[in-house]
């Protein structure tokens, strides 16, 4: 029966995915395929195929992206149960912890990870396994620990009561109920493994994923015309990949137990314990490498960075480069919440090509799309490619995909009848979504802030290659120090990732510790 | 409007409503009319389509055919919150981010925003949601949240809510069903005396031929 | 795609408007010129002030990437440059510059400029800088080890050596790229077998330059004191050091000079600059000795104007480089696809 509740949605209310959709369009689509026409020839449309390592290269980037993604998805299974199970004073805090990495660039975490990996652990297929499962385990607990949490026990105890033993009871009860989730953490970990860059080339003892050969013949090799079209076989696979999609992805990346957490679960904590250690090793790693040299504790990386250095060839204002880093992440989440509110607002009630679409960014290639935005827009009236707001603007997109799946699920459980009982108060459909709507989004609102604040902060890949005027952000900077050699270079470099730890950190904590003020019953 | 008045000055009149849910038809051509100013009770079985046609007449939903006049215009495609037919729903769809007094005030505070009346803005707005929550004896709790109130309490907060931006019609969905025999009884009462106090013009949905009786001074029958 | 079309058609009104006021420009008035360089390039502040002083012209840095990362840009933007001027484009990667018709043909005639590099430049651009790529050693713990220093490749490869040597993959570091040019002019016909005999050695391969010397290096905690990094790495490891060095004491890393590549960069006015005639000046200024004098320590590159002096830190640790390999632009650009191959094939 239509409705006419389900009209007003219909009609105008339509005009909101606009937003999201020009954005992707202009800053991923269109960049990536107008790279691939203008350098367009037949002869590297085929001849691209026949080069050695690009057969080896599809194949690594399915072997490695399957295992990666099992591998993740089994090892996040148990803090994901921990965290969802438990509230011991430091749940916030390792839920933060373990979310860290996956917002941190690679170039920063992958270092201090290098550095503990047991030289035993032959860089290659193992050592990209674990470090994608160190990266992207964040996914899995913050995917699944809200389904989890709110399944009754009682139904576990309901199966075991019928003679199910606890092995049979999780497959049969929890793993059906936990499905949605988890094919909402398997896309999005499958779509971050399989275009992995960072992590490949420092790991993977010269293998080369996809996305890393894009970057190789476009860069070392100089054969862009063969490296756009491998960027937009990727975009085209990548796209089909979201379209055949089940569609049953519908919970996603929110706070573990907003729910009521159930009692508090000694070997919980024991699994929450040991998640947050394995998380902080590194980490603390990194922040010593910043402290130690020669075998002495030193603070002259951090004075270098708070004095303004006089060490020639070394110049870098923290202050400058820190505030520039936090005023993108503030411009990106402030363009990509609300854009991603309206688009949640369109698509609340089913999963449609939409939300796809928006999906798009996490499939495309980094490099294609860097140079695709430079040669999309250079010349008037679009003349935007050495425009200093371009960076924040394709962070919000990149952050947009996370905005969406953050806010969406939720905005999907407010029940109509909410929206209806105000609108025979004589509320307009405007007055519904501002009085009812967002009040009830508002804890997702602040998640996906702190997200879009965190992947803006750390945003290492398309925005690299865009030309700027003095705009360097802490990853551009961490990038450069680590870049020269000596040992005040190297501990300026850990320094200032440090310093983007702590703000990645910060920005977290608004994810963490916001609460939704209902729950629907 | 084309539409030639009715008989009544005031009330709420269904010409040949027909309304279908999921594809089935529900009720076929029903016509019937509530005098302004007095209550008409709608009986019948569940699952005859009670529920749907309160949706239907407060514009949640369209009917697949005929007219819904109030006051003698066709409100049929009117928008729902132009409407200005109340509904208070079984499970009373209380806004859960919001206290017991900012519920009662959600549908004046819209009032004052789509017709630009500034009269029922601050203080107003607060001894209007004071005398609500009096007359329904809730004058106590106007800063609880409402996830604390009892079933009775909450189900007295919905007809507040309802009552509030004095609709020219309001519909009630079982507003009785749930509570405990006590408590029935004492809302039955209060409800007949609220809604003869504030000469609301009145549907009330139910499948209790006593409540029906108590509260209305007509009846209509379904299924 | 329309809108590009439309934005091509805007854009050649616009540039026909230009054109129009260009007479202006010549009154050197309110130039604002723009280098466009690699994200090192770092530049003492100020520099450019005396520039601006005699001609009136403002500069202006942009930067992106690594020099790999300017190229491709650059050939994608041939014709409607970022800039005026291009500041580092080196000997690996001039020709591709070169195919894509990237640059306004200019070389600085500037006193003092060393004419072996001008003639790499294809007279199209003119040299800048020039730095090594080489063998690196950890002193110290080749003394530990009590090891001398390798003197060729052919050491690299003996036994006293086995397990020593961490090299960024030339498949993904232009630094590893450069130690691979290296090994084939040392030895044009034999360095495959050079790379075979590495292998067979245990050399391990990383994936760039900051894995290779901050986690593999012995300097740096890992356990490999031979590594591939710049020659001028040594005079950092002083310059740089913490705790600082005693007054006078050696440097603690020191290079093997017969294993050194060259790196030669280059600055060009790129084709489509609206102020060719400025962007020669500033590409004349880059060679001044005023400037060039700034570079090593500042960028760690030596001047292309031998009339530069060298600061005093660079000229006491920087081992000089005598007889460097080098390999002119056009042989790199016509067989490093097929030496990429052939490596990958024989180390993979």
């Amino acid at each position: 029966m239509p409705s006419s509740a389900d009209l007003s949605r219909t009609g105008r209310v339509r005009l909101l995915a606009v937003p999201g959709l020009v954005m992707v369009l202009a800053l991923v689509l269109v960049p990536v395929l107008a790279l691939g026409a203008r350098t367009f020839d037949s002869a590297s449309l085929f001849g691209v195929w026949s080069r050695p390592g690009i057969v080896d290269a599809i194949g690594f980037t399915i072997v490695e992206t399957i295992l990666s993604t099992a591998v993740t998805i089994a090892l996040g299974l148990a803090p994901a149960w921990a965290l969802s199970h438990h509230s011991m004073p430091g749940h916030r805090f390792a839920l933060a912890v373990t979310t860290v990495p996956f917002m941190l660039p690679t170039v920063v975490v992958g270092a201090a990870f290098l550095g503990l990996l047991p030289g035993s652990v032959e860089r290659g297929l193992v050592a990209v396994v674990i470090a994608h499962a160190y990266f992207n385990v964040a996914v899995v607990i913050r995917t699944v620990a809200p389904v989890w949490a709110t399944i009754d026990p009682m139904l576990v105890s309901a199966a075991r009561n019928l003679g199910a033993s606890r092995t049979r009871a999780f497959v049969s009860i929890t793993l059906p109920l936990l499905k949605p989730a988890l094919y909402s953490a398997t896309a999005i970990v499958g779509f971050m493994c399989a275009t992995s860059y960072g992590v490949v080339r420092m790991l993977g003892g010269g293998n080369a994923t996809l996305e890393v050969e894009v970057y190789r013949r476009a860069i070392l090799f100089g054969d862009i015309a063969g490296a756009s079209t491998l960027a937009v076989v990727q975009l085209l696979v990548a796209a089909i990949c979201l379209l055949v999609w089940t569609g049953k992805d519908r919970v996603v990346f929110t706070n573990a137990g907003h729910r009521s957490r159930r009692r508090d679960h000694p070997v919980a904590r024991v699994v929450a314990v040991i998640a947050t250690v394995v998380t902080v090793i590194p980490l603390v790693a990194l922040v010593l490498s910043s402290m130690r040299s020669r075998g002495h504790w030193t603070l002259a990386g951090w004075r270098l960075l708070t004095s303004g250095s006089n060490v020639p060839g070394l110049r870098l204002d923290l202050i400058d480069v820190l505030s520039r880093s936090l005023l993108f992440a503030v411009i990106a989440a402030a363009i990509a919440v609300p854009i991603g509110i309206a688009t949640s607002t369109v698509s609340s009630s089913r999963s449609t090509i939409l939300d796809r679409v928006l999906l798009l960014p996490l499939g495309a290639s980094a490099v294609a799309v860097g140079l695709g935005i430079v040669i999309t827009y250079d010349s008037s009236p679009f003349d935007f490619r050495s425009s200093w707001w371009l960076t924040p603007v394709v962070h919000a997109v990149v952050a947009l995909p996370f905005v969406i799946r953050v806010i969406q699920p939720v905005h999907s459980r407010i029940p109509e009848h909410l929206r209806s009982a105000a609108a025979t108060l004589g509320a307009s459909p405007l007055r519904v979504w501002a009085t009812i709507d967002v009040p009830l989004i508002s804890g997702a609102i602040r998640t996906a802030f702190g997200l879009s604040l965190a992947i803006s902060l750390g945003e290492f890949g398309a925005t690299s290659f865009l030309t700027r005027n003095d705009t360097d952000t802490l990853p551009i900077a961490v990038e450069q120090l680590l870049g020269r050699s000596g040992d005040l270079a190297r501990l300026a470099g850990h320094a200032v990732a440090v310093v983007l730890l702590l703000a990645t950190l910060i920005a977290l904590a608004f994810t963490t510790r916001s609460r939704h003020s209902w729950s629907a019953s | 409007m084309t539409t030639p008045s009715c008989d009544r000055e005031h009330g709420l009149e269904l010409d040949r409503i027909s309304v279908a849910h999921d594809g089935r038809s529900l009720i076929r051509d029903l016509s019937f009319s509530v005098e302004g100013g007095s209550t008409t009770a709608l009986l019948g079985p569940s699952g005859v389509g009670k529920s749907s046609l309160l949706r239907v007449i407060a514009g949640i939903d369209r009917p697949t055919g005929g007219r819904i006049l109030l006051d003698g215009s066709d409100v049929t495609d009117t928008p729902i919150h132009q409407r200005r037919i109340g509904l208070v729903f079984q499970d009373n769809q209380l806004f859960p981010h919001l206290s017991v007094a900012d519920n009662v005030a959600y549908g004046l505070r819209n009032a004052a925003t789509r017709e630009a009346r500034r009269s029922w803005r601050g203080s107003r707005t607060r001894e209007r949601v004071h005398e609500l929550l009096s007359l329904v004896g809730l004058a106590d709790r106007e800063n609880d949240p409402v996830g604390v109130l009892s079933g009775g309490e909450a189900k007295r907060v919905a007809l507040a809510r309802g009552l509030a931006p004095t609709p020219k019609a309001l519909l009630l969905d079982e507003p009785l069903t749930g509570l405990d025999r006590a408590l029935h009884d004492r809302l039955m009462e209060d409800l007949a005396t609220i809604l003869r106090a504030t000469g609301t013009t009145a549907l009330i949905v139910t499948h209790d031929e006593t409540e029906a009786r108590f509260l209305a001074s007509a009846t209509v029958r379904l299924g | 795609m329309k809108t590009r079309t439309f934005a091509l058609a805007l854009a050649s009104i616009a540039a026909a408007t230009t054109v129009a006021c260009g007479s202006d420009d010549s009154t050197k008035l309110d130039v604002t010129l723009t280098i466009v360089a690699y994200e090192s390039f770092t530049p003492p502040e100020g520099i450019f002030d005396a520039f601006t002083d005699e001609t009136g012209i403002s500069v202006r840095i942009v930067a992106a990437g690594d020099a790999g990362e300017m190229i491709a840009k650059a050939t994608l933007t041939a014709g409607n440059p970022e800039g005026d001027v291009m500041w580092g484009v080196d000997n690996t990667l001039l020709s591709r510059a070169l195919d894509a018709d990237v640059f306004d043909p200019y070389v600085s005639e500037v006193d003092g400029l060393d004419p072996d590099l001008v003639a790499t430049a294809s007279n199209i651009v003119t040299p800048v800088d020039y730095g090594d790529v080489c063998v690196n050693y950890d002193v110290a713990r080749l003394e530990e080890l009590g090891i001398d220093p390798p003197t060729s490749f052919d050491d690299l490869s003996s036994p006293e050596y086995r397990s020593l040597l961490v090299v960024p993959s030339a498949l993904t570091s232009s630094t590893g790229l450069a130690f691979l040019l290296g090994t084939i002019a040392n030895d044009p016909d034999g360095w495959q077998q050079t790379w075979s005999d590495l292998r067979d050695n245990d050399v391990l391969i990383v994936g760039g330059w900051y894995e290779a010397y901050y986690t593999e290096f012995s300097r740096y905690g890992g356990d490999r004191p031979l590594v591939i990094s710049y020659a001028s790495s040594p005079p950092a490891e002083i310059l740089f050091a913490d705790p600082p060095l005693p007054e006078g004491s050696p440097a603690p890393t020191a290079v093997v000079t017969s294993t050194c590549f060259r790196q030669i960069e280059y600055a060009g006015v790129l084709r489509g600059s609206e102020h060719v005639e400025e962007a020669r000046a500033l590409v004349d200024f880059l060679v001044s000795t005023t400037f060039q004098e700034s570079m090593p320590e500042s960028l760690f590159v030596f001047p292309a104007n031998e009339l530069a002096k060298l600061p005093t830190t660079f000229a006491t640790y920087v081992q000089p480089v005598t007889d460097p390999l080098v390999m002119d632009p056009a042989t790199i650009a016509a067989s490093r696809d097929a030496w990429l191959e052939e490596w990958d094939a024989i180390v993979g």
